[in-house]
């Protein structure tokens, strides 16, 4: 299994999916402690539009997911921001609606979009080196803005509205918030693709949630948490490829891992009688 | 002349086609320390979000020290419904407090604003609990918190929604004890259902009830009080004859 390592595409995979685990632990703790989970699943879906509109237009695929899950995230933010409740149904048309527009985009594509289920359930296998460029430059800027904003952040995530009283300028971080979100959803894109980036987001921070009070400590073990379950899903889907010639893609497996973790850590954490979790 | 801390001329809002709020008047001078009673759902939070700047009146014209609530940011400190809360944020006691000093245009260093907030904690007594997560607290103790958060801040004003909803009368007791000692440094405005108590603390005290019945006095009449509630209520003894709002404890408790 071990061998693995020795191939460079594997190597590449691992990389992949270890920088992805930082933002995605970075941005899953603001996800789950401001409960916007189902607005990052809608963006992902949202960012689905995009990429079938790539293969309709013919510019690459993520361009036009990051596209499209930036303009979501403004959208969905500024009526947040307006109605400040009320938005469920907003999200859940983003959601198909994103969904709806990348399949007709895809299927008006001249010439086949053979990639088009790697999008749905991610392909970390073969990822470019944009990819990595592209990831690593959104970890550090991640790790930049986390420095820099910690406690605005964390005011704004916390009590929005003492936070506006304060003097806090809310919109413009809560906008940051999202935006960052989108950006990490389609970056996840690829781990384990649209339709599971959702967990792969959030779960690790809800277990990180249960063992640690804060922020900052809840980013380090949701990081640590998902570049665990990244690296065992890749393992064992290689695993099974090459002793049973199984091909089945790594991003379910991913999930699988995180969501039987989350179970092991709800008992535990239930069991111990530690502080209320999420 | 100075702009008084709190003016609001003609204030009407509603949610929909339900008047929560119909032509308030109130003027609040320089060391005012008024309670505003009154029922579930007559406005009193409403009154106080309108002041803040959160909800913007649908008539009339509110002033915070002779400015919009929006331009006069940071000039109020708010001290919001407890219940309204969710302690189970991953925070603790400091960084809590330290949200009171992130206003724009305060440029302190992380060690200042740290330094700040265990002052104020001081002033709570609260000064072991910095470390604690705000989930581990009592009720009493968390409301002491989210008191130092608005005054970490040095507010003008104080606003306080409902401080003592969810905690025993003792602790209801320390707490209007520190509003009163605040109460020489501040103007302050709390909103709460609790007429026994309140009427012995503050220096005013007013009605709201969808309209606000407000003499500049101590003095609550009976017949304020039946404007207000329309029902009479005992004020002199301390359990009232008929609860006027439903028990507090099933909502204060996690």
């Amino acid at each position: 299994m071990i061998g693995a390592l020795e191939y460079e595409f594997f190597q590449r995979a691992l990389a992949a999916g270890l920088l992805a685990a930082v933002a995605s632990g970075i941005v899953g703790t603001f996800v789950v402690a401001r409960r916007i989970a189902s607005i990052s699943g809608g963006l992902a879906h949202a960012a689905f539009g995009g990429i079938g509109l790539g293969y309709l237009v013919g510019f690459p695929p993520m361009a036009g997911a990051l596209a499209f899950g930036l303009l979501s995230a403004l959208g969905i933010g500024v009526v947040e921001l307006r109605l400040r409740q009320g938005l469920d149904t907003l999200i859940a048309m983003v959601w198909a609606v994103g969904m709806a527009l990348g399949i007709i985009f895809a299927s008006l594509a001249p010439g086949a979009t053979p990639d088009l289920l790697s999008y749905l359930f991610g392909n970390i296998l073969f990822v470019p080196p944009a990819y990595l460029w592209f990831t690593a430059i959104l970890d550090v800027f991640l790790v930049v803005v986390v420095i820099r904003l910690y406690h605005p952040l964390q005011a704004v995530a916390f009590d929005e509205e003492f936070s506006w009283v304060a003097g806090v300028p809310v919109a413009a971080l809560f906008l940051l918030l999202l935006g960052l979100t989108a950006v990490t959803v389609v970056v996840l894109i690829r781990v384990v693709g649209v339709i599971l980036v959702i967990a792969l987001l959030t779960i690790p921070a809800a277990i990180a949630r249960h063992w640690t009070g804060g922020l900052d400590r809840m980013m380090v073990l949701a990081t640590a948490i998902g570049a665990v379950c990244i690296t065992a899903g890749l393992f064992i889907s290689y695993w099974l490829s090459a002793s049973a010639g199984l091909d089945i893609p790594t991003g379910p497996f991913i999930i699988l891992l995180v969501a039987s973790l989350y179970v092991v850590s709800a008992i535990a954490h239930s069991l111990l009688g530690r502080r209320r979790g999420v | 002349m100075s702009a008084p801390p709190i003016l609001l001329r003609d204030v009407s809002y509603s949610y929909g086609r339900m008047p929560v709020l119909e032509s308030v008047d109130l003027r609040l001078d320089d060391g005012d320390f008024l309670g505003i009673i009154g029922p579930n759902a007559g406005g009193k939070t409403t009154l106080l979000k309108i002041v803040l700047g959160l909800l913007t009146p649908d008539r009339g014209t509110v002033e915070v020290f002779g400015h919009s609530p929006a331009e006069n940011r940071g000039v109020i400190g708010y001290v919001p419904q407890y219940a309204r809360f969710d302690a189970s944020f991953p925070i603790d006691v400091l960084d809590t407090v330290r949200m009171g000093r992130l206003g724009i245009g305060r440029r302190e260093r992380s060690k200042e604003s740290r330094r700040a907030a265990l002052a104020v904690l001081e002033r709570v007594d609260l000064s072991g609990m910095a470390g604690e997560q705000i989930g581990q607290l009592s009720g009493g103790q968390l409301q002491r918190v989210l008191i130092a958060r608005a005054l970490a801040s040095e507010p003008r004003i104080l606003l306080l929604d409902e401080p003592t909803a969810s905690v025993d009368t003792r602790v209801g007791r320390s707490v209007y004890e520190l509003l009163e000692r605040l109460s020489e440094q501040m103007t302050i405005v709390l909103v709460s259902h609790d007429i026994g108590v309140i009427s012995r603390y503050v220096k005013t005290i007013a009605c709201l009830n969808v309209r606000l019945h407000y003499h500049h006095s101590h003095e609550l009449t009976d017949e304020m009080v039946e404007v207000a509630y329309g029902c009479p209520v005992d004020l002199v003894a301390h359990g009232h004859p008929h609860r006027v709002l439903p028990s507090h404890e099933s909502v204060g408790d996690r």
